[in-house]
């Protein structure tokens, strides 16, 4: 019993972690593997730092705004780009600029709470389905397959429309709708982990029900949540401004990029800067955060990832020639 | 096959029933006393109390709300949707004058998209890592990443206002449905493109693919035949969800383009707070991709021999 294998000694992960990383190679960890990965991925840096950058130009939004954002210029009504109105003036003649900036924290302050809500409402009763088991699993599944017999933007629309118009019900109808998703995955990595030996260890020391859901399983299931989330950023986005644009959500005069689009609608023919600086912001935003959602998928799944297809492709190119 | 099809059956029932529920409640989450509404509506003046009280009793709206729902379906099982607030007209009637148009819409973009988005995947797994599959990537990922109803107003600039090639509202012959098939279409695109890619880049790499090329096949022939068939199978279950996708942001593109089918009427009837037209529209629409996904899963074993039921027929290898 003495002599065990020589590997898994703790001293000895570090000496090899301390030589990799002298090396210059990268550390064993599946982790840190996909770290690596990550930071490797062009798409992903490029769509990082376009995502602080539009995060910091919302944050600052009221010092980097030139004018108020329902401030009217009647002077400047519908004016095009030029040095005044970087962006030009809408309908009532605002600035569009400061709109569109001021606009983008409502709106990525929004795609930020119905992600929360989502993680947190499909997280939670997946956890509970999963751990439960037994009636309280059929419960939820039976709601969620309902929820899920809707085509998702149909149920949102009328959610949305019955509330009332408002960025708030919009946030809920999304909500509403989309949290599904993420309790059925829950739900299946739950039931592959709660027979798992660490579960039972905690259980049988007494851990409670609580505990053990937060503790052990919870960390094992949220790598994957984190991922569907990130590419689910830009899709929550745009089914908030496509809400929007239809009206149901921010209402004028607020500044919601959503929205800008819907009262651009009149001018589109005879100014199009109206639609195509608000609808450009969105493009730009979703187009991020897809590249880091796609990137964080891959980083995290090999099997998918660039790398190994490229390879695979590539061999047999090599063999056909 | 036909037990499979009776055990499918059902299973959807507790789905209708639940379906049924939820488009029903959706009529109570309304702020608001509905009989009020419809008065002030109807008659311009705000109601008297008494008013109100027999608006409630026509409407049925003063019984249990066990007593509304069973009513409310038993009449919606029969085709009786209900009378719109605003024109007074059967609900079910609106309904089938516009659904056609939507399934239209719909059937258009669908086709558009099989025939645009997998060509586009194949080519790019074919030439994988080459300028045309960077280019078909990017495109898609452009593609998959910008909201739909822009993408139909800077076609309508491009092709109505300045080529007058495509009208830009409405509804008529074949040219009214161009633009709105193409905005519809576009996230499908974008999407098979890349899921097709990605199928085929893996069965490229298959033994029989090899073997295929060992014999000395065609690289096209290889390509269609051994390689994108057996990846055409996931497709199945993608057009399955993208019925969803299409009849949802059919509204979104309807809009856009004053073609007036269910969507456009649903938006019409949400701004102007018709209940009864909303909660009929939520569970048409669902009943429908209900209907769709329930015919994909009936046909599937016509396209995997693997899952049917009559004796394994080899994929086809005439070569």
């Amino acid at each position: 019993m003495r002599e065990r294998a020589p590997s898994l000694q703790p001293p000895a992960v570090a000496e090899y972690a301390a030589a990799a990383l002298a090396e210059g190679l990268p550390f064993a960890g599946p982790r840190r593997r996909a770290l690596h990965r990550l930071v490797r991925d062009r798409g992903v840096v490029v769509g990082a730092l376009v995502l602080v950058g539009v995060g910091v130009a919302a944050a600052a939004a009221p010092f980097l705004a030139p004018y108020a954002p329902n401030e009217p210029h009647f002077t400047a009504t519908l004016r095009g780009p030029g040095s005044t109105y970087l962006l030009g003036a809408d309908n009532l003649g605002r600035d569009e600029l400061s709109r569109l900036l001021v606009g983008a924290r409502l709106s990525l302050g929004s795609v930020a709470v119905a992600t929360l809500a989502i993680m947190f409402f499909g997280v939670g009763f997946g956890l509970v389905s999963g751990y439960y088991g037994g009636i309280v699993d059929s419960a939820i599944q039976r709601v969620v397959d309902v929820l899920m017999a809707f085509p998702s933007l149909v149920l949102a629309l009328a959610i949305a429309g019955v509330l009332g118009p408002s960025l708030r019900s919009v946030v809920i109808s999304v909500v509403a709708v989309q949290w599904v998703s993420y309790t059925r995955l829950v739900r299946g990595m739950v039931l592959a982990v709660r027979r798992q030996p660490y579960v039972d260890a905690a259980r049988s020391s007494g851990a409670s029900d609580g505990w053990i859901i937060l503790r052990s399983i919870l960390p094992n299931v949220l790598p994957p949540v984190v991922v569907l989330a990130t590419l689910e950023l830009g899709g929550v986005l745009l089914t908030i401004s496509s809400l929007s644009f239809l009206g149901l959500g921010a209402q004028p005069p607020t500044a919601e990029w959503g929205t800008m689009l819907n009262e651009a609608r009149p001018y589109f023919e005879s100014n199009p800067h109206l639609m195509i600086a608000p609808g450009l912001a969105i493009v730009v935003t979703v187009l991020a955060f897809n590249l880091v959602g796609d990137g964080l998928r891959d980083a995290l799944d090999p099997r998918t990832s660039h790398a190994v297809a490229g390879a695979r492709s590539r061999r047999w190119d090599r063999l056909r020639r | 096959m036909k037990g499979y099809l009776l055990r499918r059956l059902a299973y959807l029932v507790p789905v209708l029933v639940g379906i049924s529920l939820l488009a029903f409640g959706l009529g109570r989450l309304a702020p608001g006393d509905p009989a009020r509404d419809v008065i002030a509506r109807t008659t311009g003046h705000q109601p008297t109390h008494r008013e109100v009280l027999a608006e409630r009793h026509r409407l049925g709206l003063d019984r249990g709300p066990a007593v509304q729902y069973l009513s409310w379906v038993g009449h919606a099982v029969r085709g009786d949707l209900g009378i719109s607030y605003t024109s007074g007209e059967p609900v079910a009637r609106a309904i089938g004058d516009t659904l056609p148009l939507t399934l239209e819409l719909a059937a258009a973009a669908f086709l558009l998209s099989l025939l645009l988005g997998v060509p586009l995947g194949l080519l790019a797994a074919a030439r994988s890592w080459s300028w045309v599959d960077h280019a078909v990537r990017t495109v898609a990922l452009v593609g998959a990443s910008v909201p739909g109803f822009w993408v139909a107003y800077l076609l309508i600039l491009a092709f109505s206002v300045h080529l007058h090639v495509f009208p830009p509202f409405g509804t008529g012959g074949l040219s009214h449905l161009v633009l709105p098939a193409v905005t519809l279409a576009l996230f499908d695109i974008a999407l098979l493109a890349r899921l097709t890619r990605a199928a085929v880049l893996e069965t490229l790499g298959e033994d029989h693919v090899r073997t295929a090329r060992a014999k000395g096949l065609a690289e096209r022939r290889v390509l269609v035949m051994h390689a994108l068939r057996p990846a055409l199978i996931p497709l199945v279950t993608w057009s399955g969800m993208s019925f969803g996708y299409l009849l949802g942001y059919s509204v979104v593109v309807e809009t856009v383009f004053a073609w007036p089918g269910l969507g456009y009427t649903a938006v019409l009837a949400i701004q102007a707070r018709d209940y009864p037209f909303i909660q009929a529209f939520a569970l048409v629409m669902a009943v429908v991709f209900v209907g769709l996904n329930l015919a994909v899963d009936l046909l599937y074993p016509h396209i995997d021999p693997r899952t049917s039921f009559s004796s394994a027929q080899s994929s086809a290898d005439e070569g």
